[in-house]
Formats: structure tokens, C-alpha cells, sequence
């Protein structure tokens, strides 16, 4: 395969959108903002509730607000109205991006309570002056994204009630600003995403704010030496931390007296066993992200609580031995720091969710895993995994999700995940698993997605996964798969999700598309598909998602075929031999928002367009 | 669709008694009275889209309004309430999912209305 | 909404309409006032004067006029004062009107609690949420929890009236179930931690000290199946209790009350119990009993365990006495049968009484093995129950009723450890019957066959399906012998040979004796015919087999056919010629070996009925100083004598011993073939792996002695297919 059509997996950790929402895309980082996030303008109630389609009666408040929002310019001053309807006609400005710095003035001293402008366009300094007239009735803040400065944040210390405010990616606050916090005391959720102003000394701000139950500084770089002003946040529940790379074992010292932490993101920290061992006394633990810190098994003695002295220093001997070998770039610290563990722990038992995805373990110490019998969310991908540690996940028997993204673990393996009947999500992407392997499976009746793409599964083996009909998504991405393997699946009509990728999948093949209807999502770009295979995929109403590039015999019929598919969010036709003049089958596809056609027969200028012209809802072009 | 007494104090109770406060049967009537005393009779069901409404008509303990069939009023202006009512019929239509054109609303009753809405939860 | 204000234009300004600034500084206290009114009036069923519109309003306006925190107060203190006096309306009631008064109370405070709600609802919408306070609906339950159910001249009250009335209904009596499930239902009302601190907890211990004394009495006075049926009935009791007037989630709580007062603490004593406990259930085949038995203890931990562990010990001491009572070991078919009878009866027990508990089926299955085993004849008299089945006992049987049976006998036979013995005594039992045309159902053999084959494969039943193979191949060759030689035979006796292969057959060489000339002569015939037919073939006469028919004519002249053996027809042939030989003569002439010729004159000569001889002097022993004659008296009142020989049907110690050491004999090269797969596989193994493994893999045919291993292991060393390891001698590598 080619250079466009290889997919290389990213090796930057991906962000787990499952537990938190999703941001907007202005200036985060997350590539899945495409499918998650809907326009502001979508929100709008006329469309929402009035005008086409059918859906919940519109209530004559909604009707009320819309109406006033449309005759803004019409008002000088809400302040007149009750603080609850000058509220929704404010959130409904916001979400219909129809707010300018001259309506905000009709707000000044209206009482609001929530000032939501997180990623809004052009909110600066200017806009904080009638943000902060809202005074003591102000309870929570977003100006994520904004153009706010220092001077704009000061502001801020008329509402001494705020309860919540979120200013990720200011990158015009500096320290200095940081200290108006101090006398936010009521704050009880604060977060400072990507911001170069939450320095060491600037965190003295927070010794203060007692109240805290969320603090999310995800991405400031200049936190370490911070944390010991944290140390006092008795009532901190979930912390995120996660690519604050310059966090070490010394900083996390300061957190092992917050006994009610239940979440706790440190992914791509450099933190090792040692650091870890002072998380021993967060009982109340329920998540824990470690992904992509340096540590060994041995941390795990600490996570589940099992451990005992004399075994923890043997396994030091070997752990110091691994990192040498394997993590040249951390030995130089991991080396000198002290054995970790050295008495038995009160463990981390509570935990639900537990992440150790690229942290480089070895099976050694993997035994400590049985005591984590709460677990539902395991994420064991791109470590050193082999069949002998999954003996250990035996006892998981809560376990939801496991993922094993590119471990050492084969057919031998599985047999030790037979008994985990709650299983909804099989991660074994990479991995040496093959079709013997899955009769151990089989009996999974509550798994709802299995990826095994890159293993050694052949056809033979989709009979053992057949029958699990609760499958909702399945990731077939490996050449051995072919048209007899696709058959076996038809029972499975409850997909939504089928990614047969690099699958050798023709147009005979595409028949079985029909068992499929649910189905969301759809790629198949093994090459072998010609506009004669595309009339199977016409009638699948539901896609949001199709990615049939690569597929080099594909032509302007293609378009014509799909044009009804007016679900499609997303559509990859990369490589094909579609034209110019297919495109104007694409008119129909109103949602569309992400459109490819490298390497076809098209012009940049036409494509763009009818990005003009005929589909404003597309955001993503390829070529650009 | 909508009754509009012809003036103020005009009262017709008696054959309003018929359901007085039966729980669940949105069946019969209600009458609506503005601040300046205009009725409006109309159907349980309608009125009861407005949640304030529907308490009160559904209320245990037999409040007034569920005895006499009728509810006052006197901070809801005449144009207002019809409004309302025409509101609560519109509700009704599009709710059983036939085509509906848009609801229209007069720009100068548009706050006025949004507190009569909200009063009434609807 | 602006009440009472200046009446608005119609035409639409913006600045028109003013948010109304409250000039009665008042203003919150008369709408509060109000309010609070309403609330009392409520409260005494009043409602029917005030108008919902206005009272709405009312609350409205001051939560808007931001007054939510006094109305929010307000409500709070007018209810609690309300519910104090109620609480004394409560507690003024006398005796059984008090759990009335409180429901009745309780039914008022519902119905003011949802009118206050729904009057307040905008409270409830917009300040009770911005506020973080507890909505109206559940506030009015906390606060019935906190000033009614916990006054403390009501809470003790009401747990002791609802447990008295509980006490009541075990003892008989009727009480008002209505009002208890509305008690007990406000209880849940009012959250899952009032029904259980409340009422649950110290109704459950009660309930435990209740049984725990009652269990006492029923111990004492009860034999053990009364007791069981009273559990249960006390078990239904409750728990039909709980559907009545109780939270479901107490169920399994008041259960596991019950069955740890009721069968948990009391379980050893009760299948021990002396004259009624389980022994004396199984033996009387108690279904009923042992069925309640098995559903009440399987309530508890470790209670089918306690059943399991004593019927266990049970089966395996009976059955130990059953394969060691030397009474029992005289009639071998009566042993068997005896067995089966023990298995029927426990399997039907489990069947009816324990619900096909595998663990039971698995507990009877391996006391079965442990004292089958006991007795090292138990293959033996298994083979000898078959062989008596398939002569005679299946004669008039269907098909499905020898199923039945044989089904029956595989089942035993899995029980053997030691199944080579069984083979071999089973080859020689079938050999008898092939041989002398006892089988009476060719399809049941061949069925016992399939069964020996599924059991323990091709290898077990090779040779014995060779055996059926041989008669039919005899069958064949027999009538194309007459059919090719017929004029050459003329009138001699009609011959009828079984050809055998060697080794198929549990045939001992044994010289043959010396046959009458007739019979030689077509013998020779025989011979020569076969072996022109099939060449290379050697034909060895087994002279102790086979029988005869010949006619004999006595005294009188009346005419017998007689039906003898091989070695009785030589005999008698001798007769023709003499009319009295001495035992030596005998001897002399036929060259039968002096046992076999032993039996065989004892049958002729002292069976009453069968005395074709007559021997002097006369006695029951045959010795070598008798002298045998014609015997022309004999009679019989049958024409066709058979004249068995007097064979111990069971085998003779001696005999015993000399089958023993063929199956040992057989073994040696089975063992030494499984330590030769071992050990190619494995290379190198240290003894106790190699005896370990050999054992895993004969042991579906015996037991291997773990001595015998090791002398096989020596002679493999000796011959050169292993050696011992040079370091470490407790180490065997495998050669070549």
C-alpha cells in the first residue's frame, strides 16, 4: 500500500473521549471533534423545533426566546427582565453565534448566572467588563479560547461567588493574572487547559481556593515544583494532569494526602514506580490514567494493594533491568530511585477505571492485577503483555473494556478472558491472536465491539465470533479476511460499525452489506471494489461514516450511487477515479462535513467550489 | 378554537361542573379569565399543555379552580392569554405530528409573553 | 409578572414594560402570610375556599422577587410545626388505634404534601435548584421522618406494635394486614435507610432469637422428618409474609435468618439424628423427606455437603460389607445384581429427592469405585452376571429390556480399575458360549461389544470381535465342506468344526487326546480339505473343547441321545468295545489329562439322572482304583440327555491365580509400551514423572503397580532402549 492509504496509528496518546466531553475544535488538539461536536447554528431553536422535520414541540418559552433573539437589535437592556429569561436569551445569543460585543452591553447588570463563552470569536477584555457586572450573582465562566489578558481575568474579583471557571487556552493570561484566584474562594471547579501561566510560584493562588472539587491544568508545561499549593485541597475529586511532561515522582509527594481524589489523570508524565507508591492511600481512587509513564509492573503492587516486602524486592532487581535495557531515556532517574514498595499497602481496590497504555510493563508482577476486582475500564495497550499475564485478568469479572493494542498475547491467551461475561469492548489490535484463539470468545455475550485488525485471523475464525450477536462494531483490517470470511458474519445485524480496511473484500463480497443495515459506518478499501460493489452500499441509509478509497476502479458512478446516503458525515474517496464532473452528485449530502479526494480526477477550485456553493456544512477538505 | 366571552363578569358556571377535578380524563373544559376579565373556554386538554395548568387542574384537595371550572387571571392581560390559548391549541396540532406553519409572535408582546410563559411553564 | 401594576400600551418600546421595584417593604410578609394560611388550611382539609392561581401567583412573585429563601423557611418551619402536632394526635392514640391514627395521618400529610408541591411547583423549578436545598416533596418526607417516625414517643412505640403484630401472625393469630402493608410501605416512602434502621435491623433479630428458641423445642420433641417439614412450613411462612406487607429486598434476608436459626446451626444433628436421620432415610427410600431435606439445606452453606459427606460414608460402608461378605461371593450373579440393585435404588433417590445433583451422582459414582474395587473378583463376577444374562436370562427379553440391563453392566464396569482382568475373563466366558452354542442373542453380544468398544476402544475388542468372526467363517467353511465332499463322507457322523484363530481365543495348548476312529476319520477328512483350501495353515485339534451327540441304546432297549463333551465321547466310545475298564485303562486309552478325565468320569458316573456309567465302588469321588461300567439300568424321562461336565462355574482358586498371572503377564508389554511413547516424546524424565504419566495412561484399563513400572523400566535399560542419566541417576534418557 501506498503512502496516503498506510494508517499509521499516532503515536501521540489518544485522548479517552469516553470519560469527558469533548471540546470544541477551534484550538484543541482532539482530531475527533469532526463526529462529536455539531456547530453552534445547529442549536438554533427554530430549526430545532419549527420548520422541517418532526421532533419535541417546541415549548412557547423556546418560541419566546428565539423570537426575542431575532429582534435583538431591538432591545437595549434585559435588565429589566427576570434573571432566568435574560439568562436563556443570553445562552441562546451564544449558541446561535449571533452574541457581539455591542449585544452583550443589553446584559450589563442583568444578574446572569452562567456566562458561557468558551471558544466564542472575539471575546477579549472588552467583553469582561459586562461579564463581570453580573457581580455576586455570577456563578460559573468560560472564556476558554478567548483573547482575555491579564487585566480582562482582574476583572473577575467583583464576583467573589463564582463557583466555576474555565479559561483553557488563554494564551494572553500570565501569571500575573493568576493571582486574582486567590480570592475565588467559592470556586469549586477550576480549569486552566494549556496555559503557560500556571508556573510553580503562580500556583500559590490555589493554596486558597479550599473549595476545589475540579482542577484540570491539562497541558501546562511549568507545574512542576507547583503541586506542593495543592497539598491543602482536601476536597480535590478528580485532577487531570495529562501531558504535563514535566511532572516528576518528587510532585506527586504532594497529592498523597488528597483522600478524596476518585479521578486522577497523569498520562505522559514522568512518573515512575516511586512516584506512584505515594498513591497508596487514595482509597476512594475509582480512575487512573498512567498512560505513557515510564513504570514497571511493580507499580501495580501499589495499584492493587497485594503486595508484600519480599517480593517486591525481587522484582526490583529485574525492573532495574528492564528500564536499562528498554527505557534508556528514563533510566538515568528510575535508576537511583529507591525500591517502591516496602510494606503492604491500603492499594488502590476502588479503582474502575485504570489505563496503562504505552507505559512499557512487563509481564513480571502482572499477578497484582487480581486485586483489582472492581475494575470495568483496562487499558493494557502498547506494553509488553504476554498470555501468562492474562491469567491475572481471570478474577476481573467486572471488567467492560480491555484493550491490548499491540501486546505480546496470542490464541493461548484468550482462554483466560472466558469468564469475563461483561465484556463489551476486545481490544486486540497487533497482537498475535488467531482464529483458534477466538473459541474462547465465543461465549462473550455482552461484547458489543472487537478490533482485530493486524492479527493472524483468517476467515475460519469469524464463525467463532458469529453468534455473538451483540456486536456493534467490528475491525476486520487485515489481508487474510476475504469475502467467505465476511459471510459468516451476516447474522450480525446489529453492526454499526464494520471497518474491513485492508480486507479482501470484492464486489461479490459487498452483497453481505445488505444483512448490515444499522450500519454507521462502512470502510472498505481493499482495492477490489468497482462501482458494480458500491450498489450494496447505496441503500444503507444509516452511514454517517464511508471510506471506500483505494478502491482505484471506482468512478463518477460511485457518487451517483451513494447521493442518497444523505446521513454521511464523513466520506473518503481518496484514489478513485472520480472527476470533476461527479461532484455534483454530492449536493444532496447536506451534512456532510469532511470530504477527501486526494489523488482523484478533481480540481482544487471546483472542490472548493462546492464547499462554497452547495455544502456549507463542510469543514474538512482534502486536497485543501 | 377559541371561546371569547363578551365581557367582563360574564359568568356561565353552570354547565362547567360537569368534571370537577376527575384526576386523569383531560375530557370537557376550562375557562381562562383575563386580568380585565375576558373568557376563555377552552379544552382541558389545551390547557393542560402548560404544566402550571395541569397542576393546578390536577391538584388533590379540590382547589377552587377544579370546583368552578374556571381560573383568574389578574396579572395576564387579555391579548396575552389569547395568545396563550392559541398557543395551547398550535401545541396540540403539531404534537400529533400534522404539518404546522410557524407560531407566530408579535415582536412588542415578545417579553410579556416569555413571563406569561414562564408562569405557566409552557 | 408584574400584578397590579400600571396597565401596558400595546404598542411595543423597549424601555416600556419595568421590571417592577417592590416600594411595600411589607410586600414578602403579607404574600408569606398568605401562603402560610394556605398551608394551615390544607392541613385541615380547608383547601376547597382558596384559589390554586392565587396561591401560585404568590409563591411565584417571591421567588422572582428573590424571596425563594423565606418562602423555602417559611414552608419548612409552618410544616414542622404542623407535624408536631400531629405527632401528638399520635401519640394520644390509645392502644391498637395507634398504628391507625398514624396512617391515617400519614394518608392526610401525602395528599396536603402534594397540594403544597404543586401550589409552590416554581419554587420547586427554579430556586430549590439554584439553592442546592432538597425539593418540597421529599423535604415534607424528612421532615414526617424526622419529627413522626423519630419522636421519640413514637419511634419505639411503632417498632414494638409492628413486631407484636408480626409475633402475633407466627403464633396463629389474625391480624390487619392492610394497615401493616401501609405502614411498612410509608416506611419505604421515606427511604431505603428508614425501613431498614427503623424496622428491618431489629426486625430481623428478632426473627433470629424467635427461631433460635423455637428450633430449640422442634429439636428436642421432633424426630428429624417432622422437623424439616416444619422449617419449610415456617420458610413458606415468612416468605409469603414479605409478599404481603414487607419490602421485597427483605426476602433473602429474612430467609437467610431462617435457614441459618432453622437448618444452618442445627444441620449436623439433624442427618445424625438417631432412627430418623438420613441413613435412615436413604434406607427406607424417604423421597419426600430426603427431598425437603436437600431443598432446605442447600439454602445453607456447606449444607448439601454435610448430605453428600454422610450418604458417602454411608454407600461406602454398606457397599464394602456387600463386596467383602464372604457369604455373597458364592453366587456371583446374585453379587452383581445385588450392585445393581444398590445403584438403582441411590440413582432413583438422586433422581427424585436430590434434583440430579451432579455433585450426589459424582459422590455415588466414586463410592461405587472405591468399593467395587475392594474385592479383586469384582471383574470377574461382573463378566461371569454378563455371561449368565446372555445364556439364559435374556431368553424372552426385548431388545430395549437387554439394553437396560447391559447399560446397567458398563456402568459397573466403569467403576473397575482393574478392566484388563474383565477382558480377559470376559474373552473366556464368551469363548465358552461361542463355543458350545450357548448365546442366546447374537445381536445382544455384538451390542455388549459396541458398548466394551465405546468404553475403551478398538484394542480392547479387537480379539473378541475376531472370535464372532471365526463362527461365522466355520459356518461357511463347514457347508462348503459338505457341499464339496458330501458323497466322499457317506453315513459317519456329521462333524462341525469351529476354527479358531490362535490368539484370538483364551486357548491353553493342551495335548490332544486320543479321538475314536470314526471321528478321526472324518477329522482327516477335514483336514486335508481345509488345508488344501488354505494354504499354509496349521490345524491343531483342541480335544478339550466341543461336544457330541450320540445315540446310546440301554438295557431295555430304550434309545437316548446324549449330549457330551469331547472327552465324555471318548469315553463312552470305549464302552462299545468293553463293558468295563478301571480308570488307568481309561486313561491309558484316551490320553485325556488326568484332572479334566476326573470331572469327566464324575459326570458320567455319579450325576443322578446323567449316570450313563456306573462306577465301582461307589462314591462320590472319582479315584484312580475305580472300575466304570455300562450302565444299563439307566433311565430318564427324557430323550435327549444332557450331560454337562461338573464345572465350578466360578473360577477355583487355583485357576484364579493362574488368570492373575496371564493379566500380569499381559500388562508387562502395555506398560513398556507406554513408557517407550513416553519417553520418545519426552527424552528425558526422572522416575516418578515416567510412573506418573504411565499411570495417566493405562489407567482406563488397570491400575498399574508401580513396582512392576519400575521392573519394566530396568528391562528397558537392559535391553537398551533407555538409560540412566551419568549425573543424576534418578534421570532416564531415552535411546536410539
Amino acid at each position: 500500500m501506498g503512502g496516503v492509504c498506510s494508517r499509521k496509528r499516532s503515536q501521540l496518546v489518544h485522548e479517552d473521549d469516553s470519560f469527558q466531553t469533548s471540546s470544541r475544535f477551534s484550538k484543541t488538539s482532539s482530531l475527533k471533534w469532526l463526529l462529536l461536536t455539531l456547530p453552534r447554528s445547529n442549536s438554533d431553536v427554530s430549526r430545532k423545533g419549527q420548520g422541517k422535520g418532526p421532533g419535541r414541540c417546541p415549548s412557547l418559552m423556546e418560541l419566546c426566546v428565539a423570537k426575542a433573539c431575532e429582534d435583538i437589535n431591538k432591545y437595549s437592556s434585559f435588565s429589566v427582565l427576570p434573571r432566568d429569561l435574560s439568562q436563556q436569551i443570553f445562552n441562546e445569543l451564544v449558541a446561535s453565534n449571533r452574541l457581539t460585543e455591542t449585544l452583550l452591553e443589553t446584559f450589563r447588570d442583568c444578574a446572569l448566572q452562567d456566562i458561557d463563552l468558551g471558544e466564542y470569536p472575539g471575546v477579549n477584555d472588552a467583553w469582561m467588563e459586562v461579564v463581570a457586572s453580573q457581580r455576586h450573582s455570577l456563578l460559573s465562566v468560560d472564556i476558554s479560547c478567548s483573547e482575555v489578558t491579564d487585566n480582562g481575568l482582574y476583572l473577575l474579583r467583583d464576583c467573589p461567588n463564582m463557583q466555576s471557571l474555565a479559561c483553557n487556552y488563554c494564551d494572553l493570561i500570565s501569571e500575573h493574572g493568576l493571582g486574582i484566584l486567590s480570592g475565588l474562594s467559592s470556586l469549586t471547579s477550576l480549569s486552566f487547559k494549556r496555559s503557560d501561566g500556571v508556573t510553580a510560584e503562580a500556583m500559590e493562588a490555589f493554596a486558597n481556593l479550599v473549595n476545589l472539587v475540579n482542577l484540570d491544568l491539562e497541558r501546562c508545561l511549568k507545574v512542576h515544583g507547583g503541586l506542593v499549593h495543592l497539598k491543602g485541597l482536601r476536597n480535590l475529586e478528580s485532577l487531570n494532569m495529562r501531558y504535563c511532561n514535566n511532572i516528576a515522582d518528587s510532585d506527586i509527594k504532594y497529592l498523597s494526602d488528597l483522600t478524596n481524589l476518585k479521578e486522577l489523570q497523569l498520562s505522559c508524565c514522568r512518573i515512575t514506580d516511586l512516584g506512584v507508591s505515594y498513591l497508596r492511600g487514595l482509597s476512594k481512587l475509582t480512575q487512573l490514567n498512567l498512560e505513557g509513564c515510564p513504570l514497571t509492573a511493580a507499580c501495580l503492587e501499589t495499584i492493587s494493594g497485594l503486595a508484600t516486602f519480599i517480593n517486591s524486592v525481587l522484582r526490583y532487581k529485574w525492573w532495574q533491568f528492564s528500564h536499562l535495557s528498554k527505557h534508556l531515556i528514563a533510566s538515568g532517574e528510575t535508576i537511583k530511585t529507591q525500591p517502591c514498595v516496602s510494606f503492604p499497602f491500603v492499594g488502590l481496590a476502588s479503582l474502575v477505571v485504570l489505563n496503562l497504555s504505552r507505559c512499557g510493563i512487563y509481564g513480571e508482577g502482572c499477578e497484582s492485577f487480581q486485586g483489582l476486582k472492581k475494575l470495568k475500564v483496562l487499558n493494557l495497550g502498547f506494553n509488553n503483555i504476554t498470555d501468562y499475564c492474562l491469567a491475572h485478568l481471570k478474577e476481573l469479572i467486572n471488567l467492560e473494556s480491555l484493550n491490548l493494542d499491540s501486546c505480546k498475547v496470542g490464541d493461548e491467551g484468550l482462554i483466560h478472558l472466558k469468564g469475563l461475561m461483561l465484556l463489551k469492548s476486545l481490544e486486540l489490535s497487533d497482537t498475535e491472536v488467531g482464529s483458534s484463539g477466538l473459541q474462547h470468545l465465543s461465549g462473550l455475550r455482552n461484547l458489543e465491539s472487537i478490533n482485530l485488525s493486524f492479527t493472524l485471523v483468517t476467515d475460519i475464525g469469524m464463525k467463532k465470533i458469529s453468534a455473538l450477536n451483540s456486536l456493534k462494531s467490528v475491525n476486520l483490517d487485515n489481508r487474510q479476511i476475504t469475502d467467505v470470511g465476511l459471510a459468516t458474519l451476516t447474522s450480525l445485524t446489529g453492526l454499526t460499525h464494520l471497518d474491513l480496511f485492508g480486507a479482501r473484500i470484492t464486489d461479490y463480497g459487498t452483497s453481505c452489506f445488505r444483512f448490515f443495515k444499522n450500519l454507521e459506518s462502512l470502510e472498505v478499501c481493499g482495492g477490489l471494489i468497482t462501482d458494480a460493489g458500491v450498489k450494496n452500499i447505496k441503500d444503507l441509509k444509516a452511514l454517517k461514516q464511508l471510506n471506500l478509497s483505494q478502491n482505484v476502479n471506482l468512478t463518477d458512478k460511485t457518487l451517483e450511487l451513494i447521493s442518497g446516503l444523505t446521513a454521511l458525515v464523513s466520506l473518503n474517496v481518496s484514489n478513485t477515479r472520480v472527476s470533476n464532473a461527479g461532484l455534483r452528485h454530492l449536493k444532496d449530502l447536506q451534512n456532510l462535513r469532511s470530504l477527501s479526494l486526494d489523488s482523484c480526477r478533481v480540481t482544487t477550485s471546483e472542490v472548493k467550489k462546492l464547499q462554497a456553493t452547495v455544502l456549507p456544512n463542510l469543514i474538512s477538505v482534502r486536497p485543501e | 378554537m377559541l371561546g371569547k366571552g363578551e365581557a367582563p363578569g360574564h359568568q356561565t358556571p353552570a354547565h362547567l361542573h360537569k368534571d370537577d377535578g376527575d384526576d386523569d380524563a383531560p375530557s370537557g373544559v376550562v375557562k381562562l379569565i383575563s386580568a380585565e376579565g375576558f373568557e376563555f373556554v377552552v379544552d382541558k386538554k389545551a390547557a393542560m399543555v402548560s404544566n402550571t395548568l395541569r397542576n393546578m387542574l390536577t391538584s388533590p384537595g379540590g382547589f377552587s379552580e377544579t370546583r368552578e371550572g374556571e381560573v383568574r387571571f389578574p396579572e395576564i392581560s387579555t391579548p396575552i392569554l389569547e395568545k396563550i390559548c392559541q398557543y395551547f391549541y398550535w401545541s396540540l396540532h403539531y404534537s400529533s405530528g400534522k404539518e404546522t406553519s410557524e407560531f407566530q409572535i408579535e415582536p412588542e408582546i415578545t417579553l410579556e409573553l416569555m413571563m406569561a410563559a414562564n408562569y405557566l411553564d409552557t | 409578572m408584574s400584578g397590579g401594576g400600571p396597565p401596558r400600551k400595546r404598542n411595543f418600546k423597549i424601555e416600556l414594560f419595568k421590571h417592577r421595584v417592590e416600594l411595600d417593604p411589607k410586600y414578602a410578609e403579607r404574600t408569606w402570610k398568605v401562603l402560610e394560611h394556605a398551608i394551615h388550611e390544607i392541613y385541615n382539609h380547608n383547601a376547597s375556599g382558596l384559589s390554586f392561581e392565587e396561591l401560585y401567583r404568590s409563591a411565584y412573585n417571591m421567588v422572582l422577587h428573590k424571596y425563594g429563601e423565606k418562602l423555602y423557611d417559611g414552608l419548612e418551619s409552618t410544616m414542622t410545626w404542623r407535624l408536631k402536632e400531629i405527632s401528638k394526635s399520635i401519640e394520644a392514640a390509645q392502644g391498637g388505634l395507634f398504628l391507625e391514627e398514624l396512617n391515617t395521618k400519614w394518608m392526610d400529610h401525602n395528599k396536603a404534601l402534594q397540594m403544597i408541591r404543586d401550589i409552590l411547583m416554581y419554587m420547586d423549578r427554579t430556586y430549590v435548584p439554584q439553592s442546592r436545598r432538597t425539593p418540597v416533596h421529599e423535604l415534607g418526607l424528612n421532615l414526617w421522618r424526622d419529627h413522626i417516625i423519630h419522636s421519640p414517643m413514637i419511634h419505639s412505640r411503632l417498632l414494638d406494635t409492628l413486631l407484636d403484630l408480626i409475633h402475633r401472625e407466627r403464633m396463629g393469630e389474625m391480624i390487619n394486614r392492610g394497615l401493616m402493608r401501609s405502614i411498612t410501605k410509608m416506611l419505604m416512602d421515606l427511604g431505603a435507610a428508614v425501613y431498614q434502621d427503623d424496622f428491618e435491623k431489629p426486625f430481623l433479630e428478632v426473627t433470629a432469637s424467635f427461631y433460635s428458641g423455637e428450633s430449640q423445642e422442634f429439636i428436642e420433641c421432633c424426630d428429624c422428618g417432622n422437623y424439616l417439614k416444619k422449617s419449610e412450613r415456617r420458610l413458606n411462612e415468612e416468605m409469603e409474609r414479605v409478599s404481603h406487607y414487607l419490602d421485597a429486598g427483605t426476602e433473602a434476608k429474612i430467609t437467610s435468618v431462617v435457614e441459618k436459626e432453622m437448618i444452618a446451626n442445627h444441620m449436623h444433628r439433624l442427618v445424625h439424628m438417631e432412627n430418623s436421620g438420613l441413613v435412615n432415610m436413604l434406607v427406607d427410600d424417604k423421597y419426600d423427606d430426603l427431598a425437603r431435606m436437600y431443598n432446605l439445606f442447600r439454602r445453607v452453606s456447606d449444607g448439601l455437603s454435610t448430605i453428600r459427606d454422610v450418604m458417602t460414608s454411608y454407600l461406602r460402608e454398606t457397599g464394602k460389607q456387600l463386596v467383602t461378605d464372604p457369604e455373597r461371593l458364592k453366587d456371583p450373579v446374585e453379587f452383581v445384581q445385588r450392585l445393581l440393585n444398590e445403584k438403582d435404588k441411590h440413582d432413583k433417590i438422586i433422581n427424585v429427592a436430590f434434583g440430579n445433583d451432579k455433585t450426589f451422582q459424582n459422590a455415588l459414582n466414586s463410592s461405587f469405585e472405591y468399593f467395587i474395587n475392594l474385592n479383586n473378583r469384582s471383574p470377574e463376577f461382573i463378566s461371569l452376571y454378563v455371561d449368565d444374562k446372555l445364556r439364559k436370562g435374556l431368553k424372552g427379553a426385548t431388545e430395549e429390556d437387554v439394553e437396560v440391563i447391559l447399560d446397567k453392566v458398563m456402568m459397573l464396569f466403569r467403576y473397575l480399575q482393574e478392566k484388563d482382568v474383565f477382558e480377559k475373563y470376559y474373552k473366556q466366558h464368551l469363548a465358552k458360549r461361542l463355543l458350545s452354542g450357548k448365546t442366546v442373542s447374537d445381536d445382544a453380544e455384538r451390542s455388549m461389544i459396541v458398548k466394551l468398544k465405546t468404553e475403551c476402544g478398538y484394542q480392547f475388542t479387537s480379539k473378541l470381535e475376531g472370535m464372532f468372526t471365526d463362527m461365522k467363517t466355520s459356518q461357511d467353511t463347514m457347508i462348503d465342506f459338505y457341499a464339496k465332499k458330501s458323497e466322499e463322507l457317506g453315513d459317519g457322523p456329521t462333524l462341525d468344526v469351529h476354527i479358531l484363530t490362535t490368539g484370538s481365543w483364551p486357548t491353553q495348548p493342551c495335548p490332544p487326546c486320543n479321538l475314536p476312529t470314526e471321528i478321526l476319520t472324518i477329522c482327516d477328512k477335514f483336514r486335508t480339505y481345509y488345508l488344501g483350501t488354505h494354504n499354509g495353515r496349521r490345524l491343531t485339534w483342541q480335544t478339550n473343547m466341543g461336544t457330541a451327540d450320540i445315540k446310546a441304546t440301554f438295557g431295555k432297549g430304550q434309545k437316548h441321545e446324549l449330549n457330551v463333551s469331547t472327552y465324555q465321547m471318548c469315553v463312552l466310545m470305549l464302552f462299545n468295545s468293553t463293558d468295563g475298564l478301571t480308570y488307568k485303562d481309561i486313561e491309558q486309552d484316551t490320553a485325556i489329562p488326568a484332572s479334566d478325565l476326573k470331572r469327566c468320569l464324575q459326570s458320567l458316573a455319579c450325576v443322578k439322572g446323567k449316570n450313563v456309567l456306573r462306577k465301582e465302588p461307589m462314591s462320590k469321588d472319582i479315584s484312580e482304583d475305580d472300575t466304570f461300567y455300562f450302565n444299563d439300568k439307566f433311565t430318564s424321562k427324557l430323550v435327549k440327555v444332557k450331560i454337562g461336565t461338573v464345572v465350578a462355574q466360578k473360577e477355583s482358586e487355583p485357576e484364579k491365580q493362574e488368570t492373575r498371572q496371564r493379566v500380569e503377564e499381559d500388562r508387562k508389554p502395555q506398560i513398556e509400551a507406554a513408557i517407550v511413547r513416553i519417553m520418545k516424546s519426552r527424552r528425558v524424565l526422572d522416575h516418578n514423572s515416567i510412573v506418573a504419566e504411565v499411570t495417566k495412561q493405562l489407567q482406563a484399563r488397570f491400575m498399574p503397580n508401580p513396582v512392576v513400572i519400575k521392573k519394566r523400566i530396568e528391562s528397558l535399560i537392559e535391553r537398551e532402549f533407555l538409560e540412566r542419566d551419568k549425573a543424576d541417576r534418578k534421570l532416564y534418557r531415552y535411546l536410539a
